[in-house]
């Protein structure tokens, strides 16, 4: 016996700790499904302790009918199974407690009011039998034993349920021929209305739980007037902006929704008649359509989107994921999982059959711009639950649908992009529970389209955007496709347009391109030296692109050494002297970049050694920025000197260059410069910044910026 | 008995009580089995529930916000006052203006002449929403859209403004809306980043956005927006460089990982694992960003649809198709910005040409979703940081205009999952000045957009300086009036 005391007094303090340690982390508790079973014996369980307490109290009562050992043995016996079964079915209803749809305030009543009567129960093994403190907790949880009973009771049954055969008869069940103030206006009122508005509370002197109080009005007059419903005021308060006083129902209240206001105008406005009913109204009348609506809401019982089939194992979904493939489970208490397949490139048919591990639970599968093939849908045939398909860009033609007869609550079907034809109208037809269709880019004629949708007059088909629509639209410029504009050695000009079945022309000699005599763009264009490519693009039935003009640079003759005479502005040093050779061009709108030297203080100049062989060279390329609204101008003139000897180099050419005018627009330039032909070791290049900047610039009259960023030698 | 029952008492001892302290023990950690997230750092502490779940069932999956940065106008887009027009040059009243603070640009302005639209309005679609002349392609859309009329703001100044749009508060060290979807909901394709961040620059007078705006805040930096660049490679640097293939990449970060592995091993630094995460994904990248980058499966007409300058990277429209592109294989939240909304003055000028640029691309997003029945799944969000006011900045002529800030009201548009579709929400008073129905707070319009994508907004926080945030913060009411 004493063993036995051990044991249980053991076990009821392991639960109550729980108990207790559930309850301060109440927030953080997740209830894995396969516990859930536990938690729905509370309601079976939570009968012994409320029997058990009642013996208890017997018990207590007829103790002097018993002699002492027995009353002391049945007493031990029944206090002892009373605190276990009790703390138990605490423990169980917390677990239920934490299943979905159990949060109400009469929840969290009934929650503490039991775990107030558990602790208390537990309490009395401590104290002395026959003790004040004893009685007193006997009694004390018999009696909020009785409450948290109720409070259960009230959760299962609905807190009327006791007095529910009294107070009234359930409704009826409401049809077509219920007239249509009782079957939805009245239901409305009550909601919304009469928890203020009733036989005991009637604020504003108004009564609205019947059809003739609600025709009395309150103390304002009035509140309907029948077949007007903005003249009315019950509708007019409505209405109104919250924010005002006047406002029905009152600001924190639940208010009526638009379909509620809608109904109660409508049927106002149709006369208020409280007799009138669904079946006598005609079905041009808004009234007729809202209570319609209404009705078929009310008879579709709410549990059709709830899925009957098990979860699958936490194990096996994360197991199923990897990188190409997501399987998720939306919401902790749906088992429905949604699937999509990634990376056209990394598709396996393995990620498409290993699904069959979770066929019952797959509610929308994803398989988009997968490389999935007719045949594959026999494995998505497999999947009786799944409501959303998207096969959009796979490779299917249509001949594979009649593999999906097995997924037989299929709503969604997404088609778009592939190569299905007219003739899947005969399978489609078989999927009774199709509701939506896309079929946009797809092989169907239109003439099939119709057919189709005469078929499926149930299913909402989505043709989308059609080809020929619209006016023609301007093309874009054809790009260049070279990584820079300065070519590696060898390297032809690549043009592209992204869109295809387009004609790229162009020139290279400067001179627009034209439709007729410009070459067409085959292959790519070898080129010397510099050029000026200039191409266009050309489709039919779109309109021409703008001419687009690309500089093409090739390294040409490069210098052995390279040495400034002046150091650039220490702002914008670039990579010093290394920059002019780099073969590269740098961007103007990022002159702080590498490729940039700046210069305003000191011109530009540099000297460039060719070495004990030096080339012969025709021409140099002064490649510089143009940013008229940071002061970053032309150069004045370039000077060029050649020589062998770096002490004593002559004059060869110099070049004026002319002013930039107001509004040229930023770029990249760069002046060629004629030598004839030369083949000089050293040449020094000398670029003058200009020193005025001209009147039309909005800082006139001071020095002007050349940033310089390339050489080029020809 | 009695001698039991005093034996039983006498019991308490020392062995006793180690006895029970055990079970309690055992109670704990029975308990602690069914919280599975009360010892993990950071998580969710108090929320009760597993990242990576919604909080109830929801329609939309994913967003894409169309962010229309510096503010278009609402009276030439949505908010349809004739009064204005009526009232041309008249001085905005004081008892309408309420003591609204107002910017440096205006505040020293002696008169407040009230400007109406230079462009026409009409009704469209079944739902008959009003738009402007401006925006035709939309109010083709009109009744996939439902316009909120009545957003309202509390900051003046863009920066802010967008900050609070963007995070929930005006100062920026809160992590952006795309940063709590990734946490929340995490990824669904893990070859792409679930935040993707694009940018456009129109020709209207622009304003700045800063990487700021897509921060991770103090959430795991896995989170933070990632901005693609606008040049032929939207990804810098994903390429490989000349010379390296495939393989010997694999191998480099298989070297990697076990160099970062033992790093992890010696500071145990989490940081470490998501650096390795990351590379993993980069990898990845290299084969997921091409086929979303890939245009040869796109038909002619899905140009057309887009308008041409789609082709062209870094555009509006471009940036449109990416969206749809990005949102279609599993990105959880693209954002864009739209520079060039900002027309103090000229407003007759620029804002026709940022319409026509912005107007095309957003209504085409709508209808491409639409056709691959992907639009009920995504949540567009079409708008600015706030509106502006309905008196003119600058010299007003009968010809042009212009038009400074106005947080107290201002339009914006959403379309796609659980949006109620051709509504038209929210009532302004007639000069357009302050809300007379159905105010939307920014705070709101965050607590819907979370209850959109299946989240109490009150429920997704993260613990940081012993507080807990939300994007919310301590308000937000869900406009359920929206919801379909």
């Amino acid at each position: 016996m004493q063993k036995l005391q051990g044991i249980v007094s053991n076990i009821i303090w392991l639960l109550l700790v729980l108990l207790a340690f559930l309850l301060i982390f109440e927030s953080q508790v997740v209830v894995p499904y396969w516990m859930q079973p536990l938690g729905r014996m509370h309601p079976m369980l939570l009968h012994f302790p409320i029997a058990l307490i009642v013996v208890m109290v017997l018990l207590d009562h007829f103790r002097s009918h018993l002699d002492q050992s027995s009353y002391e043995k049945v007493h031990f016996m029944a206090l002892n199974l009373t605190t276990l079964t009790t703390a138990l079915s605490a423990l169980m209803g917390f677990l239920l407690s934490k299943e979905e749809g159990y949060t109400s305030e009469l929840m969290e009543l009934h929650k503490w009011v039991g775990v107030t009567v558990t602790y208390l129960i537990c309490v009395m093994l401590l104290v002395k039998p026959q003790s004040k403190p004893y009685k007193f907790l006997l009694y004390g949880s018999f009696i909020i034993l009785f409450f948290a009973g109720h409070f259960g009771a009230g959760l299962t049954h609905g807190m009327d349920f006791l007095m529910e055969p009294i107070a009234r008869a359930k409704p009826p069940e409401i049809t077509p021929e219920t007239p249509v103030f009782q079957a939805f206006v009245a239901p409305i009122l009550e909601e919304k209305c009469q928890g203020c508005h009733n036989q005991q509370k009637h604020k504003g002197d108004l009564d609205m739980t019947t059809y003739d109080l609600l025709l009395e009005g309150g103390e304002h007059g009035p509140v309907l007037v029948a077949g007007n419903a903005l003249e009315s005021e019950m509708i007019h308060r409505a209405l109104l902006p919250m924010a005002m006083e006047e406002h029905m129902p009152p600001e924190g209240k639940p208010q009526l929704t638009d379909r509620e206001l809608e109904l109660l105008t409508a049927w106002i406005d149709a006369g208020a008649d409280p007799e009138i009913s669904l079946s006598e109204l005609s079905s041009d009348d808004t009234l007729y359509h809202l209570a319609q609506a209404r009705l078929q809401e009310l008879q579709t019982p709410e549990a059709t989107s709830r899925y009957e089939f098990e979860f699958a194992s936490e194990k096996l979904v994360a197991s199923l994921n990897n990188p190409y493939r997501s399987v998720i489970q939306e919401t902790p208490e749906s088992p429905a999982l949604n699937v999509s397949l990634y990376v056209r490139q990394a598709y396996q048919k393995e990620y498409l059959e290993g699904l069959n591990k979770i066929k019952d639970q797959i509610v929308t599968l994803n398989l988009s711009y997968m490389p999935v093939e007719d045949e594959d849908l026999k494995l998505v045939g497999r999947f009786p639950n799944l409501e959303t398909l998207n096969l959009n860009y796979t490779n299917i033609t249509g001949a594979g649908l009649e593999f999906l007869s097995g997924c037989e609550r299929l709503k969604s079907l997404s088609l778009s992009g592939t190569g299905v034809n007219g003739q899947i109208a005969g399978e489609l037809s078989k999927m009774e529970s199709l509701q939506e269709l896309y079929l946009w880019n797809t092989e169907i004629s239109d003439r099939d389209m119709e057919a189709l949708s005469e078929e499926l007059p149930q299913v909402d088909i989505i043709t989308g955007y059609l080809a020929g629509q619209e006016p023609p639209l301007p093309l874009t410029s054809p790009q260049l496709g070279n990584k820079s504009a300065v070519l590696a050695p060898g390297e032809p000009v690549v043009l592209e347009h992204k869109l295809s079945g387009v004609i790229i022309k162009y020139t290279t000699d400067g001179s627009d391109p034209d439709s007729v005599s410009a070459p067409e763009y085959t292959d790519p264009i070898p080129v010397q030296g510099y050029k000026e490519v200039k191409t266009v693009a050309y489709k039919d039935r779109w309109l021409t692109s703008d001419t687009a003009s690309y500089m093409i640079y090739t390294h040409g003759k490069t210098p052995v050494t390279v040495q400034l005479e002046h150091q650039p502005n220490p702002d914008y040093p670039g990579k010093g002297a290394l920059s002019l050779t780099d073969k590269q061009r740098g961007m103007i709108s990022n002159f702080r970049g590498k490729e940039w030297l700046g210069f305003r203080e000191s011109a530009f100049s540099a000297t460039f050694d060719f070495g004990d062989q030096p080339p012969e060279i025709s021409q140099v390329l002064l490649c510089y920025g143009l940013n008229t609204g940071s002061q970053i101008m032309s150069p004045a003139a370039v000077k060029i000197w050649g020589g062998n000897d770096p002490d004593n180099m002559k004059v060869v050419t110099e070049q004026i260059i002319p002013a930039d005018e107001k509004g040229t627009p930023r770029g990249e330039k760069m002046v060629p410069i004629d030598l004839g032909s030369v083949s000089y070791r050293y040449y020094k290049i000398e670029g003058q910044p200009l020193a005025r900047l001209p009147s039309w610039h909005n800082a006139k009259g001071q020095p002007a910026w050349l940033f310089v960023d390339e050489l080029f030698f020809y | 008995m009695d001698k039991q029952v005093l034996e039983n008492r006498l019991n308490v001892n020392r062995r006793h009580f180690l006895g029970k302290l055990g079970l309690g023990l055992g109670g704990v950690a029975l308990g602690s089995l069914l919280t599975p997230g009360l010892l993990k750092r950071g998580g969710v502490a108090g929320e009760g529930l597993p990242l990576g779940f919604k909080h109830f069932a929801s329609k939309a999956k994913r967003i894409i916000y169309l962010f229309q940065n510096g503010a278009p106008s609402q009276f030439e887009s949505f908010d349809y006052k004739p009064t204005l027009n009526q009232r041309f040059g008249e001085d905005l009243p004081e008892s309408i203006r309420g003591g609204q603070r107002l910017t440096g640009m205006t505040a020293n302005q002696e008169k407040f002449p009230l400007v109406g639209s230079r462009f026409s309005f009409k009704q469209y679609g079944d739902s008959g929403i009003w738009v402007s002349e401006l925006f035709p392609n939309i109010a083709g859309i009109a009744d996939d859209i439902c316009v909120i009329k009545t957003m309202h703001t509390e900051a003046i100044n863009h920066d802010p403004a967008l900050t609070f749009m963007q995070t929930g508060a005006q100062v920026g060290n809160r992590p952006s809306m795309g940063a709590w979807m990734s946490y929340g909901l995490g990824s669904e394709n893990q070859n792409l980043p679930a935040f993707c961040v694009l940018l456009s620059r129109g020709r209207g007078n622009g304003q700045g956005v800063y990487s700021k705006l897509w921060t991770n805040g103090f959430l795991d930096s896995v989170h933070q927006g990632v901005q693609f660049s606008s040049s032929h490679d939207p990804i810098l640097y994903l390429n490989n460089p000349d010379g390296m293939d495939m393989a010997s990449r694999r191998k480099m970060l298989d070297q990697l990982e076990a160099l970062n592995h033992m790093a992890y091993q010696e500071f145990g630094d989490p940081e470490i694992n998501t650096r390795i995460r990351q590379y993993e994904m980069a990898y990845r990248m290299q084969t997921a960003v091409p086929e979303i980058t890939d245009l040869s499966k796109e038909p002619d007409h899905i140009i057309k649809l887009y308008g041409s300058d789609c082709l062209v990277p870094g555009t509006y429209a471009a940036n449109c198709l990416l969206a749809r592109k990005l949102s279609e294989a599993g990105v959880r939240f693209v954002q864009l910005y739209h520079q060039g909304w900002d027309q103090h003055g000229n407003l007759v000028g620029e804002m026709p040409l940022q319409a026509e640029d912005a107007d095309r691309a957003s209504a085409a997003l709508i209808t491409d979703l639409k056709q691959r029945g992907l639009l009920d799944e995504t949540l567009v969000i079409w708008g600015g940081e706030f509106g502006r006011t309905n008196y003119c900045q600058g010299k007003l002529t009968p010809e042009n205009y212009g038009r400074d800030h106005h947080p107290r009201c201002f339009s914006i548009w959403m379309a796609g999952g659980g949006i109620k579709a051709g509504l038209s929400y929210g009532e302004t008073d007639e000069f357009g000045y302050n809300i007379v129905r159905d105010p939307v707070h920014v705070h709101d319009l965050h607590a819907t957009i979370l209850h959109l994508m299946g989240f109490d907004h009150e429920q997704l926080t993260f613990k940081h300086l012993g507080r807990r945030f939300r994007l919310t913060d301590v308000h937000g009411k869900v406009v359920n009036d929206i919801l379909a």
